[in-house]
């Protein structure tokens, strides 16, 4: 079963729900970037959103914007990937808790810490009662919700699917993650990309995603190994799939980045800036890997 | 009494995070929950927060706080019959 | 449609490790439930399930040096998916299941609480900061077995586990891999413990599923891990089935971030998923471990769920061994996996602890006694989190 992008939406460093990027990217600074936040009232009432962080309210505007793009208002599915969840409310409440004492605390930064609140509030402002999860492996977070959905349209189980990367970074724990060595130099920045795919191939359909592999501390010789695998099962032989430049000097750094780089060759495949077949590799320091293969439509 | 159910609007919007709503907006006597405000069992725990920080009133049993949660004017007469400071 | 065996399981829960003791609890109608002994917080007064060993004894069970990295998550995580690995048969030495999926919602919180002030103010513990995100958790698991080709992990709070099998097994039915390992694993947490007392729904006395004087639940904590196998794997390896996991259902309550709907809308469609997953009919099973937490809001909307179900008059039994082992979050959904494969291998219908008063608003009262009118060939279990993320799964004789 063929499984299509037909809309992605991001709100990033870069101009919010749109693709400024791709002429005139805003430069990036280190060491620290955070989103350009889009105009959450049109998604959005303050009664709703009272209790939401950035994040969350950023994870329903990518959502409902790529709702509205493909005219598919209830996906068959609902897939988060996220490194960190919500850091900014986890931080808020484990201060309270360490600094204050273990009274009084506030409820809403604790439901608010936890990584599927973002996939349960999408859920909950799409009125979705579909399959529903949230991935939370590291660098490849984002890929292990992709591979989910896809394996669910393998399963014949759904013909569309939502799926986002959503991470936010707030200066302490940046501060933290910098003190661990972390960043290595790099400006890290903030990830809200959705994506709707479906099983239908339309007029506006970005790019075509044909498999999605994860692999932990793969050697040089296991990773050669799966791209040669995967390549030839697709009938595409290894020397056609084209791994382009990477997005990360236009988008940053940050847990779930790889969703830029689809993002990124989905919007370039599109417009027939990439050639037809595109490998996006993948290695989180070291110890996890993924390899997306994508075509054009 | 002016001054307390000021004083209560103000709290509220803090901990409750209603940004954009002043308060002016907020009618202490219409209904907090499910009408008017339209808050919900979190926002209920969080006003029990506020009562025993900002008041020092205990309130242990959030079923029972229903009545005393009815409006920023119930919280009030609740606040000012019951606080220990 | 690919059928998917269980041949092995690894459990750590209050009420021991490994299935022999657990089993043994169980039909002795014993509770690990009881005062907090491990965890340091002001809240002492709220019994909680914890494993029976500190930190430092279960790193010298596990036999990782002092030094080395690890949380008590991972150590839980690794006693669990030791036993599973080796009821399936496998040694030392043989090559392990490519595929680790875990599910776990506090990560690495226990030591990121303990040294959170020291993170920020002095360098003296700066190693732990990036032990803190779930992710380390199943990376420490798998490595200290070794080449695990494949690692991801869950979180949708308390049914991360149960997502983590499902996620399992349908990397199985696509075939993506013949054999995989899932499960989840979390240690109890002054963050959690905190959160869930700023709901004001944990009960300070042992928790009483679906009775109608219930006040809430009591946090436990614990590992299990189930072994995958596809059917052309169990030939090849010539390894003795357990079961079947034999259906699943996922589904999303989409009604608010902390509360279950009035009659349980996304419970009845993870139930209903799961039953025709398995394409068996709701009079087929014959026991319902339930998510049964404890708190007023879930005993109600999940029973209602399952009289909508399965008929009002026809609700098969049920019972919540969180009256057991307590709630263990983020593991709960393979914890009661284990317990509900137990509970058909041997024949038994868990206990619910602590039932006296029917609820009013149910047809049904939970099960008091153990023997199963008819012997069982089906069992349910149900895992929901928070924000309404609901899984069932179905286990099923051979």
């Amino acid at each position: 079963m063929p499984v299509y992008i037909q809309s992605a939406a991001q709100i990033s460093v870069q101009n919010p729900l749109c693709d400024d990027w791709l002429i005139d990217p805003i430069a990036l600074h280190l060491p620290l970037q955070r989103a350009i936040e889009a105009d959450y009232k049109r998604f959005l009432d303050p009664i709703a959103s009272r209790r939401m962080g950035r994040i969350l309210k950023r994870a329903i505007a990518t959502a409902v914007t790529v709702v509205e793009n493909s005219g598919i208002e209830q996906p068959d599915a609902i897939l988060v990937g996220t490194g960190l969840g919500c850091i900014e409310n986890t931080e808020k409440f484990l201060l309270a808790m360490l600094q204050d004492g273990e009274t009084l605390l506030s409820p809403t930064y604790f439901i608010n810490s936890t990584h599927n609140t973002i996939s349960s509030h999408i859920a909950i402002h799409l009125a979705c009662h579909a399959y529903n999860s949230t991935y939370v492996h590291l660098g490849i977070s984002f890929e292990s919700a992709l591979l989910d959905a896809f394996m669910q349209f393998q399963l014949g189980r759904i013909r569309s699917a939502l799926v986002g990367a959503h991470d936010e970074m707030v200066p302490l724990y940046f501060s933290l993650l910098e003190k661990a060595g972390f960043w290595e130099g790099k400006t890290a920045a903030e990830t809200a990309v959705s994506f709707m795919l479906s099983d239908e191939k339309k007029e506006n359909s970005m790019a075509e995603i044909k498999e999605v592999v994860l692999l932990h501390r793969p050697s040089e010789e296991r990773l050669m190994q799966a791209i040669e695998q995967t390549a030839s099962r697709l009938g595409i032989p290894k020397e056609k799939w084209i791994i382009p430049p990477s997005v990360k000097p236009i988008f940053g750094e940050s847990f779930t980045n790889q969703a830029f780089e689809l993002y990124a060759a989905a919007v370039k495949l599109q417009r027939g800036l990439l050639d037809d077949y595109v490998l996006l590799v993948n290695n989180y320091k070291g110890t996890e890997t993924s390899l997306l293969f994508l075509s054009k439509c | 009494m002016e001054q307390l159910i000021l004083d209560l609007k103000k709290q509220i919007i803090e901990v409750l995070n209603l940004e954009d709503i002043t308060p002016e907006d907020i009618d202490e006597n219409a209904p907090l929950f499910v009408e008017g405000l339209g808050l919900d069992s979190i926002d209920a725990l969080e006003l029990i927060v506020l009562m025993e920080k900002q008041y020092g009133i205990k309130l242990e049993d959030p079923g029972k706080s229903k009545d005393i949660f009815r409006s920023i004017a119930t919280m009030a007469e609740y606040i000012q019959a019951n606080s220990s400071r | 449609m690919v059928k998917v065996y269980v041949t092995g399981y690894g459990i750590v829960s209050a009420l021991g490790i490994g299935a022999p003791p657990t089993l043994e609890a169980l039909r002795n109608r014993r509770s690990g439930i009881g005062p907090i002994r491990w965890l340091k917080t002001i809240h002492s007064h709220l019994p909680c399930a914890e494993v029976a060993f500190s930190t430092e004894q279960l790193r010298e069970i596990t036999g990782i040096p002092a030094g080395t990295i690890t949380t008590r998550t991972a150590l839980m995580g690794i006693l669990a998916l030791k036993e599973a690995l080796e009821t399936s048969g496998w040694s030392k030495g043989a090559s392990l299941p490519p595929v680790l999926i875990s599910g776990t919602t506090v990560g690495g919180m226990e030591n990121t609480e303990a040294f959170f002030l020291d993170f920020i103010e002095n360098n003296s513990r700066n190693e732990y900061i990036l032990a803190h995100d779930c992710g380390v958790c199943t990376q420490m698991i798998a490595d200290y077995f070794g080449a695990i080709d494949t690692l991801s992990t869950i979180s949708t709070a308390c049914s991360s586990a149960a997502n983590a099998m499902v996620m399992a097994a349908d990397m199985i039915r696509t075939g993506r891999t013949s054999m995989a390992v899932a499960g989840g694993s979390e240690c109890l947490s002054k963050f959690h413990l905190n959160g869930f007392h700023t709901l004001r729904i944990l009960d300070k006395d042992p928790c009483r599923p679906f009775d109608a004087t219930r006040a809430g639940l009591n946090l436990g904590e614990g590992a299990a891990y189930l072994v995958l196998e596809s059917e052309d794997s169990v030939k090849a390896r010539g390894a003795t089935p357990i079961c079947l996991l034999s259906g699943y259902g996922n589904a999303c309550d989409a009604y608010h971030q902390t509360a279950s709907s009035p009659e349980g809308d996304g419970a009845v469609l993870s139930m209903k998923k799961a039953l025709q997953d398995a394409a068996l009919r709701p009079e087929d099973i014959g026991y319902i471990n339930a998510h049964g937490t404890g708190t007023p809001n879930n005993d109600i909307s999940e029973g209602l769920a399952l009289m909508r179900v399965f008929g009002t008059e026809s609700v098969p039994p049920v019972s919540s061994t969180k009256s057991y082992t307590g709630h263990t979050t983020s593991a709960a959904g393979s914890v009661e996996a284990v317990i509900s494969i137990l509970a058909l291998q041997h024949n038994f219908l868990p206990v619910n602890l602590n039932f006296k008063h029917p609820m009013q608003e149910l047809s049904f009262c939970p099960i008091t006694d153990e023997n199963p009118i008819r012997p069982l060939k089906h069992v349910m279990t149900n895992s929901f989190g928070f924000g309404g993320n609901d899984t069932t799964t179905l286990f099923s004789k051979i």
